[in-house]
């Protein structure tokens, strides 16, 4: 038995992994009103209108927080750990939760969020950019 | 203008039952929920056909729902509600009960969370939890709700400096009275301050006992009208006021507060009490730092004063502070049934029923709960006042 990440999405979920490019960032955005969501739905958060394009948005974020996971409820995590997962407010609207490429402190960074795959599962990694901050 | 929420008069919660939680169990959680339907029959003195409203929540009764334990339980109802909102569910059940009883749709509803547990239920249960979690947030880490707790928990230290010794203080006194109720599957082990810190890492700053340990259990109560536990002759509980909220708070980047600062000051207008006037508070502690959240939400402190408090505030069943989590709560008793153990719990306290771990003379006993984390942050808060009848 392959011990992969885990692969379950829903049918919005699936939409975002092909749409994800390498480097880039690609999410939901309404073409009535323009709000930025994430995660993916059917219908825009703001007005309800389900004429959803995706769009690339603008990557950088400030980081919220950021904590190593050190246990993982599947294997193929488990073996990666400890995991480094950030949550980060976009520029342009929402909040993700991503890994980190790098390890960095808390308070006052700019990332840069884009899509990457690993083992074949598209997932968002975060890009500390100001790292001159690390004490 | 309009009271909102309207007054709670009438009401009668009565018979708070637990079924023994363990970690594992080979029944379903039907079984744990019929099990807490036997026992509150047997402590109010009710035939099961007096009981025409049901109200169940679990997080492992799939495929099956709240009808299909009609069925199964051979109960006819005129009044059924499958309540979802996660740790919110006790209270939140409790309010939908008491309006039923009030409007006359049915004159016994029996309040019941449970759920079983075996090696893969909690693991099955995560993978699967919502939408948004199995596309942005499991595929990053897999951790569970540790993950998303994780950084609301570091964001929390970095915007008020809050310290692990301060989260140990809430596990610490959790764990004292848990040893003094028998029914806390981790009651029988001791932890002090050097314990907690010791803990290994499970999840940047939380560790070990910052987590609860998922099992199986059951916690229920009967509610119906003050003239109905009359006639029966049980002690029963008056509800002075509860309140709810969802998805309160959602520009915030962080979960840093939840929806109790909307209604507390309502909460205690309506009850005619203020914060030091509660005897025993009971909160959902998923993890130490949403505890926090409530004392502030709540109004026991201030907003981000949550580490401050519990630096000053005694927190154990018998140290004369604020009774908090009397019997251990779910970080020592174990997690079962969606934030039922608070409720009765509170009912325990206000009937003089807690044996060891007695509040003495509680008379108004608070209960909140929190619940769903369908993507970074718990959606849903409520709260309740309650008192003994008189």
């Amino acid at each position: 038995m392959s011990v992969g990440p885990p692969a379950l999405r829903s049918p919005q979920g699936t939409k975002l992994d092909e749409h994800a490019v390498e480097g880039e960032l690609t999410l939901q955005q309404c073409s009535v009103c323009q709000t930025v969501q994430y995660p993916p739905r059917e219908l825009c958060r703001h007005c309800l209108g389900d004429e959803l394009n995706w769009s690339a948005v603008s990557r950088g974020g400030d980081l919220l927080a950021y904590s190593e996971l050190q246990h993982s409820l599947e294997p193929f995590f488990q073996e990666q750990s400890p995991w480094r997962l950030a949550s980060v407010k976009l520029d342009c609207g929402p909040v993700v939760l991503a890994r980190l490429t790098a390890s960095c402190p808390s308070g006052n960074i700019r990332v840069e969020v884009s899509h990457t795959t690993l083992a074949g599962s598209c997932i968002l990694q975060a890009s500390p950019l100001n790292m001159e901050n690390k004490p | 203008m309009t009271v909102r929420p309207q007054p709670y008069e009438g009401v009668a919660l009565i018979a708070p039952v637990t079924v023994p939680y363990v970690r594992y169990s080979e029944h379903s959680a039907a079984w744990f929920i019929g099990s807490a339907l036997a026992a509150m029959l047997q402590s109010s003195g009710l035939e099961k056909n007096a009981v025409d409203g049901l109200s169940v929540s679990s997080f492992t009764l799939a495929p099956d729902s709240a009808v299909s334990l009609v069925e199964h339980f051979g109960l006819q109802t005129r009044w059924l509600e499958q309540v979802g909102v996660g740790g919110a569910s006790g209270v939140v059940a409790m309010r939908r009960a008491a309006r039923a009883i009030q409007c006359g749709d049915a004159d016994v509803v029996a309040c019941i969370g449970g759920d079983t547990a075996d090696p893969r239920s909690f693991t099955g249960t995560v993978a699967n939890f919502s939408q948004f979690s199995n596309d942005a947030v499991y595929p990053q880490g897999a951790a569970g709700p540790n993950a998303p707790f994780s950084l609301i928990t570091q964001r929390y230290m970095d915007t008020t400096g809050a310290t692990r010794e301060d989260f140990g203080r809430i596990s610490v006194s959790q764990r004292y009275n848990a040893n003094h109720y028998a029914g806390a599957l981790l009651g029988h082990k001791t932890l002090d301050m050097q314990g907690y810190l010791d803990a290994r890492q499970v999840a940047g700053p939380l560790h070990l006992f910052d987590c609860v340990m998922p099992c199986a259990g059951a916690d229920g109560f009967l509610v119906t009208s003050v003239e109905k536990a009359q006639e029966l002759g049980v002690p029963w509980l008056e509800i002075l006021s509860a309140d709810e909220r969802h998805n309160a708070f959602a520009a915030d980047p962080v979960q840093l507060r939840g929806g109790w600062e909307l209604f507390a000051d309502d909460l205690y207008s309506a009850a005619g009490v203020s914060p030091k006037d509660i005897d025993c508070l009971q909160t959902y502690d998923d993890y130490p730092v949403i505890v926090m959240l409530q004392f502030e939400g709540l109004g026991f402190c201030k907003p981000g004063g949550g580490a401050a408090f519990v630096r000053d505030t005694v927190l154990t069943f018998d140290g004369g502070g604020l009774p908090h989590n009397t019997n251990g709560g779910q970080l020592s008793v174990g997690q079962a049934g969606l934030g039922f153990l608070g409720v009765v719990e509170s009912m325990r306290q206000l009937l003089g029923a807690a044996d060891k771990h007695q509040v003495p003379e509680a008379s108004l006993a608070m209960v909140s709960g929190y619940g769903m984390v369908n993507y970074d942050r718990g959606l849903c808060s409520a709260a309740a006042i309650l008192r003994k009848g008189m």
